[in-house]
C-alpha cells in the first residue's frame, strides 16, 4: 500500500479526486454534465449504472473514457440476441496439462474485469440478462457450482436504446433494480454538436490522462468509496428518503401494509402500478452522501435527496397503461412524489 | 462505523455550538410564548370590551347575543392561540431544522443534534464540528430569529386602545336615573286589568305589591292560574323568558344598575265593562313610566281617591314562595275572555270609548274610527287586545323594540273642526233632473 492509502482521506480530497476525474472525461465527452456527475455518483456509491441515449450520443465514449481515466481493467459486451450467458460469466473448458492430463479450467468471461461496458443490454434474452445479477449484486460468478470472486472496484455500466425496440427484451424490474441510477443521455444541443465535431474529426485526438497510478487506482476508488458510506445521516433525514420511497408505490398496493403519514399523490395512484423497492431508498442516501461530499460536507442534507431522487428512482417505478396513454413518464412521476414528500417535511 | 477518539478542543467546540442552538432555541419559544400570551391578553380584553359596551347599550336579548358570541370566540380564539404556541414552541431538533434553514447550513446543525449524543460517531465527525464551528456566526441567535418581541404586542396594544375608546360610550350609556328617581312614586293597578305570568327572575325585589286581603287573594289566585298556564306554555317561549331573565340579570350585575323596587298598589274595582263609572284602568298602566310615575298615591285624582283605602293594607314582597310578576291588561272582552260581537276588538276601542264618555266629545263617538289616528296596529305576536308591562322594566329594556307595541295614551281631543257625522236628509228629486233620471233608469 502507497503513503497516499495510508493517509486517512478527506472531504475535500474526495471533491478534488471526484472533479478531476470529470475533468479528465470532459476532455473527450462534451455536454452531458450532469450524466457524468451521475456516472461517478453512481461508481463511488457502490453502484451500477444504466445509461440510456439515442445512438450516437457517446455511451460507449463515456464509458470509455471513465475507464481510461480511472485506469481500471475495462471490458466491454455487445448484447446480441443470441448472447449466451456463459459469454458473458465464463465458462470451463478442457485444457491439456503439461503432464498431458486434461482436465475442466474456468475461463473466465468478460464480466472479470472492474469496469464492464454492457451495450444494448436490452437485445440479449433475458437468460443472459440475468447472468449480469450475480456479478452485479454480489461480486461473484458462480459456474459449475464454484463462485469466483470479482475484483472491486467493480462496476457495471448497460445502455439502452431508447428507439430500436424491435427485437428486444425490456429488463425485467429485479433487474433494473439493481442499478443504483439511470442516467439519460439527451440529444446534445447546436453548440455541443459543433464542439463534437471539432474535437473529433480533426488530427489530434484528445488524450485523457489517468487520475490514478495503475498500482493504487482500485485501492484509492475504494477507499474514496468508503468515505462515502462514512457521511452521516440524520435521522429525520432517513425517515424523509424512507417516505419519498414509499410515496411512490399506490395506495391500493396489497404489499404496501398500513400507510402511514403517507403523502400519496393522486397521480402516483393512477399511473403508477409498482413503485421503488426498499433499495430506491438506499440509492437515495448512498447517492446523497456522495453529493454531499462533492458539497464539501460530511452530512447528508434534504436537497441532496431532493437532487437525487430523479436519478435514483425513476427506472424504479413501472407505469401502467394509463400513464403511457396520457403520456406521463416516471420523470414527471418523480417530480410529483418530492414535491408532495417536501410538503411534510417537518 | 469506526469511533473516532474524543477531542478536547472538538468537544469545547461542540458545546459552543449547542450552546448557541439553546440559545437560539430560547429565543424562538419566548417568541412562541410571548405571542400566545398577547394574543390571549387582546382577544381577553377585546371580549370584556364587546361585553360591557353590549351591556351598557344594548337591550337584554340583543345584549346575551352579543356577550355569548363575544365568549365563544374569544374561547375558541383562546384555543386557537394556545395550540399555535405549543406549535410555534419548538424542540432542540426542531431549532435546529429551523437555524439550518434560515442560515442555510444545510442540515449541519440537525445533523450534530442528532448524532452528538451518539457514543460511536463517524470519523467524519470532527470535520463536521470544525465545519458547523466556522458557521457559528451565521447562525447568532439574533441572525436566526431577528425579533426579540412578538409582532402580536401591536395586537395587544390596539385591544386596549380599543377598550379605552369605547370607555366613554359606557359612562354616556342611558342610566336608570330618572326611572328610579320617578320610580319612589307608588303605582296603583287595578288587579281586574291586569294579565298576571309568573317570572323566572330569583331576585323577586323589584316591586312591592300592596292591597287590602282581598285583592291579595285574588291576587294569589290570579297568580296560581297563571302558574298553571305557564306550564301549558311552549318550551320555545319559556326558553326566551329565561334568556331575557338571564340577561337582565347579567346586564344588572356588569352595569352595577341598583334600581330601586316599585311600589305598586292593587285595588280590585271590578272590570272596566261592570263598573263604568270607574276611571279607566288603564290610566297608568298605558302611560309612559315617566308618566305613571308622576301619578303620586293620595294626590286626589279619581284613580288615587278609589285606590286609597286599599293603600298600605298589605305589603307583599314577591319572590320568597311567590313568583315574582309580570303583568298584563285583559283583552278587550274583559271577564267572559270571548270577543263580543259588534265590539271592536283593538285594544285602543276600549280606551277610546271610556274617553268619549269623559271628555262627552260627541263626534269622534258617533262615527269616527280611532283606529286610524294611530296607522295600522303592528302585529307584536302579543294576544289581540292586550299589553304588557314588566314590572322590572327599565329604560335599557324598554328601549327602541319596548316602543313598537301601542304607542302611548294620549288624552288629545280629536279635531274641534270635525262635524259630527249625520245621515243626509231625504229630499225630492228636482224637477230639471227629473226626466234624466227617468231615462237613465228606463234604459
Amino acid at each position: 500500500m502507497s503513503a497516499a492509502l495510508a493517509e486517512p482521506l478527506t472531504v475535500a480530497d474526495f471533491a478534488r479526486t471526484f472533479r478531476r476525474i470529470q475533468g479528465e472525461i470532459h476532455k473527450l465527452i462534451i455536454g452531458h454534465e450532469q450524466a457524468v456527475e451521475g456516472l461517478l455518483s453512481a461508481l463511488f456509491a457502490g453502484g451500477h449504472v444504466l445509461i440510456e441515449g439515442v445512438p450516437g450520443t457517446g455511451k460507449t465514449t463515456l464509458v470509455k473514457a471513465l475507464g481510461t481515466a480511472l485506469n481500471l481493467s475495462f471490458n466491454r459486451i455487445q448484447f446480441t440476441v443470441d448472447l449466451m450467458p456463459a459469454d458473458i460469466t465464463g465458462t470451463r473448458v478442457i485444457v491439456t496439462g503439461e503432464d498431458n492430463r486434461r482436465e475442466f479450467t474456468f475461463q473466465p468471461g468478460p464480466v472479470f474485469c472492474h469496469i464492464l461496458l454492457g451495450d444494448e443490454i436490452n437485445r440479449a434474452t433475458p437468460k443472459t440478462q440475468s447472468a449480469l445479477l450475480e456479478a452485479m449484486a454480489e461480486l461473484q460468478v458462480t459456474v459449475a457450482g464454484k463462485s469466483y470472486r470479482l475484483t472491486p472496484p467493480y462496476f457495471v455500466m448497460a445502455t439502452l436504446n431508447p428507439i430500436e425496440m424491435e427485437g428486444t427484451y425490456a429488463l425485467p424490474e429485479a433487474q433494473l433494480d439493481r442499478f443504483i441510477f439511470k442516467v439519460s443521455l439527451g440529444f446534445p444541443d447546436e453548440a455541443e454538436l459543433i464542439r463534437i465535431i471539432s474535437s473529433t474529426t480533426g488530427p489530434e485526438e484528445a488524450g485523457i490522462q489517468p487520475v490514478f497510478a495503475h498500482a493504487e487506482a482500485a485501492g484509492r476508488i475504494e477507499a474514496l468509496k468508503r468515505l462515502v458510506r462514512e457521511v452521516m445521516v440524520a435521522p429525520a433525514i432517513e425517515q424523509y428518503a424512507a417516505r419519498m420511497v414509499r410515496a411512490t408505490q399506490p395506495t391500493g398496493a396489497n404489499f404496501m401494509g398500513e400507510r402511514r403519514g403517507g403523502a400519496g399523490d393522486e397521480i402516483v395512484n393512477r399511473y403508477v402500478s409498482f413503485g421503488s423497492s426498499p433499495r430506491g431508498a438506499q440509492a437515495l442516501i448512498l447517492g446523497a452522501k456522495v453529493r454531499a461530499l462533492l458539497d464539501g460536507r460530511a452530512n447528508v442534507a434534504y436537497e441532496d435527496i431532493d437532487a437525487i431522487a430523479p436519478l435514483a428512482l425513476q427506472h424504479r417505478i413501472m407505469l401502467n397503461y394509463a400513464a403511457h396513454s396520457d403520456a406521463v413518464d416516471a420523470a414527471q412521476i418523480v417530480e410529483r412524489v418530492i414535491k408532495a414528500v417536501r410538503a411534510t417535511r417537518t | 462505523m469506526p469511533s473516532v477518539p474524543q477531542n478536547p478542543r472538538g468537544e469545547e467546540k461542540l458545546k459552543l455550538i449547542l450552546g448557541q442552538l439553546s440559545a437560539v432555541r430560547a429565543r424562538v419559544n419566548g417568541l412562541a410564548f410571548q405571542q400566545g400570551i398577547f394574543v390571549a391578553l387582546a382577544l381577553l380584553i377585546s371580549a370584556a370590551t364587546i361585553i360591557l359596551l353590549a351591556a351598557f347599550t344594548l337591550a337584554p336579548l340583543m345584549f346575551l347575543t352579543i356577550a355569548a358570541l363575544a365568549a365563544l370566540i374569544c374561547l375558541a380564539g383562546l384555543a386557537l392561540a394556545g395550540r399555535h404556541m405549543w406549535r410555534m414552541s419548538k424542540t432542540a431538533e426542531a431549532v435546529a431544522a429551523l437555524t439550518d434553514e434560515r442560515a442555510e447550513l444545510k442540515d449541519r446543525m440537525l445533523t450534530i443534534i442528532a448524532m452528538h449524543k451518539q457514543s460511536v460517531r463517524s470519523p467524519l465527525w470532527p470535520y463536521l464540528v470544525e465545519d458547523a464551528n466556522l458557521k457559528r456566526d451565521e447562525f447568532a441567535p439574533s441572525r436566526i430569529q431577528r425579533r426579540r418581541i412578538s409582532r402580536t404586542l401591536y395586537l395587544m396594544v390596539a385591544s386596549i386602545l380599543l377598550a379605552a375608546l369605547a370607555s366613554p360610550l359606557m359612562h354616556h350609556a342611558p342610566r336608570p336615573v330618572a326611572v328610579a328617581k320617578h320610580a319612589q312614586a307608588p303605582l296603583t293597578l287595578n288587579l281586574r286589568d291586569l294579565n298576571i305570568q309568573p317570572s323566572d327572575h330569583p331576585s323577586g325585589n323589584e316591586a312591592r305589591l300592596s292591597g287590602d286581603p282581598n285583592t291579595m287573594r285574588k291576587l294569589a289566585q290570579m297568580m296560581a292560574e297563571a302558574q298553571r298556564k305557564e306550564r301549558n306554555r311552549n318550551l320555545l317561549s319559556k326558553m326566551k323568558r329565561s334568556a331575557q331573565d338571564l340577561a337582565n340579570r347579567l346586564q344588572d350585575k356588569i352595569t352595577g344598575r341598583q334600581t330601586p323596587p316599585l311600589d305598586i298598589r292593587l285595588a280590585d274595582n271590578g272590570g272596566p265593562s261592570s263598573n263604568p263609572a270607574s276611571p279607566p284602568p288603564d290610566q297608568n298602566l298605558n302611560s309612559p313610566p315617566d308618566a305613571n310615575a308622576e301619578q303620586p298615591s293620595g294626590s286626589g285624582s279619581p284613580q288615587s281617591s278609589a285606590q286609597a283605602p286599599a293603600h298600605g293594607s298589605q305589603e307583599t314582597q314577591p319572590g320568597g314562595n311567590q313568583s315574582p310578576l309580570a303583568m298584563q291588561a285583559p283583552p278587550n272582552d274583559s271577564a267572559q275572555g270571548k270577543p263580543q260581537p259588534g265590539v271592536d276588538s283593538h285594544p285602543f276601542a276600549d280606551q277610546q270609548h271610556s274617553g268619549n264618555d269623559d271628555a262627552g266629545g260627541a263626534s269622534h263617538g258617533a262615527g269616527t274610527d280611532p283606529e286610524g289616528l294611530y296607522g295600522p296596529p303592528e302585529n307584536d305576536g302579543k294576544s289581540e287586545g292586550s299589553f304588557q308591562i314588566a314590572i322590572d322594566a327599565r329604560p335599557g329594556a324598554t328601549g327602541h323594540a319596548a316602543n313598537r307595541g301601542y304607542p302611548p295614551r294620549v288624552n288629545a281631543p280629536l279635531n274641534p273642526q270635525q262635524h259630527a257625522d249625520e245621515p243626509i236628509s231625504r229630499t225630492d228629486v228636482p224637477a230639471e233632473d227629473r226626466s234624466t233620471i227617468k231615462r237613465i233608469f228606463e234604459r
